[in-house]
């Protein structure tokens, strides 16, 4: 079921029709509207079902939002898409940390860290049924971590690579962008990555021997 | 609940598959939807834009918002004109 508009514009008329002012910008724009909304359902699948109550709200409410950030971004617009491709990405950005925000809102970090304390990996307890050399692995790799990541890097790691916490909801409660916290990731994964190269290990040779 | 054992292997995966220079997310995100539209055309994005893939293997929050984006333009009529 779609009720997407059939006009067919080009960027410089998406461009042109936005810039402009009265009728034809009007046009474009409820046009334009049209298009975020009905590209939603799509984008939402399996977050939110267009059947959901809550479904039309967020519809009504991301599309405002889309809407007011594209025609404040309009010129960093950079042509290298189509301008629909561009305007649904925003749109998914807009709805996607409005889910996520609610999906998380009742896991704090801090009672994450309480309950599983300092040692993020549950996995690198010794079990019996595990052989010798992966419980050597594993407090190896454990070790690795204590030694070589910050607490915040540990935290981090823990509350999204075991977890699953979107970057977005960790870094608001570390009171950091998305941006700085996947920086932070990153020179997480690096360190371990160089440090396990300095004790002849690779992380592949860790892997491997877990198949 | 995540397994424990099954995150544990995949955080060794990044690490054994990070790079010294990667993306972060804003430049990513800049161009995710030229990525798209390239992955839409049947063009090679690993070679076109590595970094973008890159980015998108290590980051799950852009890895599923591109996700969302690909269903939106996947269910759109033929591409419009440019
Ligand atoms: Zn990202």
């Amino acid at each position: 079921m779609k009720t997407e508009p059939t006009t067919m514009r080009t960027n410089t008329d998406w461009l042109g029709e936005l810039q402009t002012t009265g009728a034809a910008r009007e046009a474009a724009l409820a046009d334009l509207r049209a298009i975020v909304l009905a590209g939603l359902p799509y984008a939402l699948s399996g977050w939110l079902s267009p059947a959901d109550p809550q479904f039309e709200a967020l519809a009504e409410d991301v599309a405002q939002e889309t809407l007011l950030r594209v025609l404040d971004k309009l010129n960093s617009f950079e042509h290298r898409s189509h301008f629909t491709t561009w305007v649904h990405k925003i749109a998914v950005r807009v709805a996607l940390t409005e889910l996520r925000r609610r999906r998380w809102a009742d896991t704090s970090l801090e009672a994450l860290t309480a309950e599983k304390g300092e040692g993020m990996m549950m996995a690198a307890e010794p079990t019996p049924g595990r052989i010798v050399e992966q419980n050597d692995m594993l407090g190896i790799v454990q070790r690795l971590l204590m030694e070589e990541l910050t607490h915040k890097q540990r935290l981090a790691m823990m509350a999204v690579n075991v977890e699953g916490m979107p970057l977005e909801v960790v870094a608001q409660q570390m009171g950091m962008t998305r941006n700085a916290l996947y920086k932070l990731l990153h020179d997480a994964r690096l360190r371990l990555k160089r440090r396990m190269e300095r004790e002849g290990l690779t992380a592949a040779d860790v892997l491997a021997s877990f198949q | 609940m995540a397994n424990p054992m099954r995150s544990f292997k995949r955080l060794l995966a990044m690490v054994a598959h990070t790079d010294e220079v990667e993306y972060s997310c804003e430049q990513a995100h800049r161009v995710l939807d030229e990525y798209a539209d390239c992955v839409m055309r049947g063009e090679d994005v690993t070679a076109m834009l590595p970094l973008v893939h890159k980015h998108l293997e290590m980051c799950p929050d852009c890895r599923e918002e591109y996700e969302a984006l690909m269903r939106i333009v996947r269910s759109g009529p033929l591409h419009p004109a440019r």
